[in-house]
């Protein structure tokens, strides 16, 4: 675990109001600091899914920005605005819609520091929330983390609890380089303790949410808390599983994996992103360049079956890797 | 509860085993103890008796085919009856309900087609040791032959677990090689294995025991060889192939002389001698861990250029560890070659179950009388072990005769 | 179209100013096409002259903490708002030297505490950058003014349209001067542009559109030095179209296949070189003679940054993955 400063203590907050409290603290202590994306300010006192609510109240039009849906532009702008100096957070809607933001995000953002010899940098923040669940269909439900993964300039980062949630955003908001933040829309309402006051979780550092000796499971997003409950379910069979969250897949924590994968010899990485050049392909990659005497079994991936994400609920939950899948794949490896 | 037949190990490094007959048919009753088949190993034809009482359910390996070791051939039990599981160590084995076909798990299969079901399918029977990295590297640590092992994991393969066990069961597996420095790089493997060592000992002591073995030596003038060996070495290797060694001579000597004295290219049976029809000669080759004889097959049909260049591949191929079993099986004859350390004649230990063994000395320049005046040419002793119940002590000089009078007429070697 | 105030008068050393720039931009220009024949300048470039009253007439209206976003022509645009020639040069030839330490070439040149944001390789990559400085600077409550310099093949981007009106509805200190040099690649404007003149749609976004003549320094000077005087006064966003000419082709190389002539020496009648030449002689504030030593002096310059350029060092090979991150 990173170091957690706790000042005043820690609540219980949902994934979203623990957001929503990063930001707030991040705009308190640096006016550079705005916010703008589609309804980030009006709709529903602040943001679709409320992680900006209120935040129009506490500072103004000016830093908590309503845009015209224009996502090419938010991102160009947030790109122009961070060199001249501001720290923009911008929202998208959804990772979905990043598509149309590619530009500036992937030959702007992601390179201009490289390109112009290390004179100039672009501490923007690109916030979407992703993943299925929800019934949202192909172009609402899709997790494209490994899209801009295969950037390099840019930071990739995907909590999957409130805490992380609220410290990586701190550091994402700190990080003088741009960070794609993709939440996720399953993840808003899930609840957990929540350290108030500064509560930064350095970009990089991969967190071992469960200890075991058996199975290594990699889970990004909703992943990991199917993984933890994956865990107790063949906790009863004898079977431990090491669950870890990397946090941040730009930068990766692979020692942290690969040291794992040591302990247990399986390896098991699972996200809602599609199979096909996800970020579950680079894991397993790096872990058997790094760590191939350590391997008792080949190494496994669970994602998203390589299909749009369907809208009935019978056939989104079959695209998704679940519980069970989980549970039986760690079988498969104990046998 | 069913019983599950498997193919037995029926020899220290046999591997696999080739059905040769069943003595039942599918369906017929069987009583424990009873002939249920018949299995060809490397060294002979084996019966083996049914372990259990019961009808003949099913037979999963049909005349004719090659398993290995371990793998189920057929099922004893009464009709209707469920087939004991296999019992395993670790974690237990997964519960049906994580099959496919119930529940999400047809999520997990028809998703699962490009993960788990790619790490199977390993043809069976193509010689390859399936084996985790991981199992490897710790066979590797504590000095474990895993060709010895039988894999628990995924179609045989061999994990952790199985090698874990013989660490542990072999109170901490690896000794140290005797007379190697103690204390010298205490991290790296020790470099005896003593799996091969075990073997090594328990054959050994069998050959010295069980048979009736004696050596008879000779003194061969080599001078004729010498020559040829750097004749034709030389043109050898200008059309890229190997320089014959001394060993390589003496391995196509023993070959051609073998073809006249049949009986030293035969088994002691219990009952009889039998006689061999074919000619393999193993060569033994001294490795870090121990002695392996890899075998080169019908010695007696390859010429002098091949034997050498088999003989360079098998022991550079077993240096580095990448010697099949099969390779290393079904020798009728061995020659050993102790020169090269400025030994002159020693006994050699039969390798049962071969009825000879014939050791080579260094070649060396020794006055020698020739014709009443005292010459100085180069000499080997030659040294032929052999199984008294096999043949007496005649036809076994005959033999070496035989051989001695090839390596002074080399000319002789290059015949087909 | 609203009213605009008219921009500071230009004293005579400006003007001189305003003549050495282009000298040396297009000296610059030059000597980059010869390193390139020679074969030590790798990629391409894409030759600014006859297009230098554009740059050179809108910097004369900028301050030096004014920002600009530039283009794949973009030499111009960078040695008219300060950038030095020698580092310039050196970014052309690779070396660690130059602005981006060999990493940008040609199509990235940034001096970003000069104020200029960059060259930008993706044609309206500069759109949204500019309208974001602009952003920026509307949110610390500073005056500085972003100038968006843009082709007539970018009027086409969406990205154009987007920024236009994020700029418009959030009133921000942003200019885009569109360089309307009759050609995207082989494209004539008229081709693939729905409106004769681009200036118009301006009025779409409900801002001021105009259109100059982009072979006048001055002209350039007035009509976009309106603009900018009204972005920094809280007036928001304008837009410039100055109507001006590429001699040569997109990049070297151009087959110019697409082109006449005779209308390229309709447009080098009106260089914009000679026409500052002619307004200074007017004046009585430079002679032919010194227009010439101020020519001498220029080409002076530029062989000197070609001489530090070749003189640098290449980049060192550790360098590789510098600077990917901050």
């Amino acid at each position: 675990m990173s170091a957690v400063e706790t000042h005043a203590g820690t609540r219980v907050l949902t994934y979203a109001e623990a957001l929503n409290e990063g930001l707030r603290e991040e705009m308190r202590r640096d006016a550079r600091v705005f916010v703008m994306g589609e309804d980030v300010a009006v709709w529903g006192g602040g943001g679709v899914f409320g992680v900006t609510r209120g935040l129009v109240e506490e500072f103004g039009a000016e830093r908590v920005r309503d845009t015209p849906i224009s996502e090419e532009a938010i991102a160009a702008l947030a790109v122009g605005a961070a060199m001249a100096g501001a720290r923009p957070v911008v929202e998208f809607m959804y990772a979905d819609f990043m598509t149309l933001a590619m530009e500036p995000v992937v030959n702007q953002a992601a390179k201009i520091r490289y390109m112009f010899g290390g004179k100039a940098r672009v501490p923007a923040v690109f916030r979407a929330q992703e993943g299925a669940g929800r019934g949202n269909a192909a172009q609402h439900s899709q997790s494209l983390e490994a899209w801009f993964c295969h950037i390099p300039g840019l930071k990739v980062v995907t909590p999957s609890t409130p805490a992380d949630a609220k410290g990586l955003l701190i550091s994402a908001i700190r990080d003088d380089n741009p960070v794609v933040f993709l939440e996720h829309k399953m993840l808003y309402n899930t609840k957990g303790p929540v350290p108030a006051g500064e509560h930064a979780v350095p970009l990089g550092v991969a967190d071992r949410k469960r200890e075991g000796r058996h199975v290594t499971v990699v889970g990004v997003h909703t992943m990991v808390l199917k993984a933890l409950e994956a865990a107790d379910r063949v906790a009863g069979e004898g079977i431990e599983l090491e669950v870890i969250d990397p946090r941040t897949l730009v930068p990766l924590d692979i020692e942290t994996i690969v040291e794992s994968v040591r302990k247990t010899g399986r390896l098991i990485v699972t996200h809602e992103a599609y199979e096909r050049g996800g970020i579950g392909g680079e894991v397993v990659a790096q872990v058997v360049a790094r760590a191939f005497d350590a391997l008792d079994a080949p190494p496994v991936r669970l994602c998203a079956a390589n299909v749009p994400v369907p809208y009935s609920g019978v056939l989104e939950a079959a695209a998704l890797p679940q519980v069970d899948d989980i549970v039986a794949a760690v079988r498969d490896l104990m046998a | 509860m069913a019983t599950q037949v498997v193919l037995p190990k029926l020899g220290l490094t046999q591997e696999e085993g080739t059905i040769v007959r069943w003595v039942k048919t599918q369906g017929s009753r069987v009583a424990k103890g009873e002939p249920l088949f018949e299995v060809l190993t490397d060294k002979a034809t084996i019966e083996v008796e049914a372990p259990a009482s019961g009808v003949l359910l099913q037979i999963l390996a049909p005349e004719g085919t090659t398993v290995p070791v371990a793998t189920p051939i057929a099922v004893i039990g009464e009709p209707g009856e469920q087939i004991a599981s296999v019992p395993s160590s670790g974690p237990p084995a997964p519960q049906s309900a994580s099959l496919p076909g119930s529940g999400t798990a047809r999520v997990h299969a028809a998703r699962a087609a490009s993960t788990g079901a790619t790490a199977r399918g390993v043809s069976v029977g193509d010689g390859r040791i399936r084996v985790s990295p991981r199992a490897r590297a710790l066979a590797e640590l504590h000095g474990i032959d895993l060709r010895a092992l039988q894999g628990s994991g995924p179609d045989g393969r061999i994990i952790e677990r199985d090698v874990q066990q013989v660490v542990e069961g072999a109170g901490g597996g690896a000794a140290v090689a005797a007379g190697a420095p103690a204390g010298v790089r205490p991290a790296v493997p020790p470099a005896v294995s003593a799996r091969l060592r075990t073997i090594i000992a328990r054959r050994m002591t069998e050959s010295l025991r069980d048979t009736a073995q004696l050596t008879l030596t000779t003194e061969a003038d080599m001078a004729e060889a010498a020559r040829l060996r750097d004749e034709i070495g030389a043109e050898l290797e200008r059309r890229g192939g190997v320089r014959p060694t001394y060993t390589d001579l003496v391995v196509r000597a023993a070959a051609i002389a073998l073809r006249d004295h049949p009986r030293l290219n035969a088994q002691w049976t219990g009952n009889g001698v039998r006689l061999l029809s074919e000619i393999h000669v193993g060569v033994a080759v001294a490795l870090d861990e121990g002695l392996v004889v890899p075998v080169v097959r019908h010695t007696d049909r390859a010429t002098l250029a091949q034997i050498s260049a088999a003989v360079r591949d098998l022991s550079e191929r077993a240096r580095t560890s990448r010697l099949k079993s099969e390779e290393m099986a079904g020798g009728t004859f061995t020659v050993t070659n102790l020169g090269v350390y400025d030994v002159d004649a020693f006994t050699p230990i039969l390798n049962p179950p071969e009825a000879a063994i014939l050791g080579v000395g260094r070649v060396s320049r020794r006055p020698v009388a020739v014709a009443d005046r005292v010459e100085v040419r180069p000499v080997a002793v030659l040294s032929l072990t052999f199984d008294h119940r096999v043949l007496d002590g005649a036809p076994a000089a005959q033999f070496l005769q035989r051989v001695k009078h090839v390596l002074e007429h080399p000319y002789l070697l290059l015949l087909p | 179209m609203s009213a605009v105030s008219a921009p500071p008068e230009l004293s005579a050393a400006q003007l001189i100013d305003m003549l050495r720039m282009m000298l040396r931009i297009r000296q610059f220009e030059q000597r980059a096409l010869e390193l390139y024949r020679e074969g030590i300048m790798r990629g391409t470039t894409h030759p600014y002259i006859g297009m230098e009253a554009v740059a050179v007439g809108t910097c004369a209206a900028l301050r030096p903490s004014d920002r600009i976003t530039s283009t794949h022509r973009g030499h111009g645009h960078c040695l008219a708002k300060g950038g030095d020639p020698r580092l310039m040069m050196a970014e052309l030839l690779g070396r660690a030297a130059g602005y981006c330490k060999g990493k940008g070439g040609s199509m990235h040149i940034a001096d970003v505490e000069a104020g200029i944001l960059g060259a930008n390789g993706i044609v309206g990559g500069g759109m949204g950058l500019a309208t974001g400085a602009a952003l920026a600077t509307k949110l610390a409550g500073r005056d500085e003014v972003a100038i968006c310099f843009f082709g007539d093949g970018a009027l086409n981007q969406g990205i154009f349209h987007e920024a236009a009106n994020m700029a418009a509805i959030w009133k921000l200190p942003v200019v885009y001067v569109c360089e309307n040099n009759q050609y995207a690649m082989s494209a004539r404007a008229d081709r693939f542009t729905s409106v004769p003149d681009p200036s118009v749609r301006a009025g779409a976004y409900g801002f001021p559109g105009l259109s100059c003549d982009g072979m006048d320094a001055l002209a350039v000077y007035q009509t976009v030095g309106s603009a900018v005087a009204r972005a920094r006064a809280g007036g928001g966003p304008s837009m410039i179209v100055c109507v001006t000419y590429r001699y040569l082709g997109h990049h070297v190389g151009d087959p110019l296949n697409y082109r006449d002539k005779a209308e390229v020496e309709a447009w080098r009648s009106k260089d914009p070189i000679e026409r500052m030449r002619a307004v200074l002689a007017d004046r009585r504030i430079l002679t032919a003679a010194d227009a010439d030593t101020v020519r001498a002096e220029v080409e002076r310059e530029i062989d000197d940054a070609v001489a530090f350029a070749k003189a640098s060092p290449e980049p060192d090979p550790s360098a590789l993955t510098e600077d990917v991150y901050a």
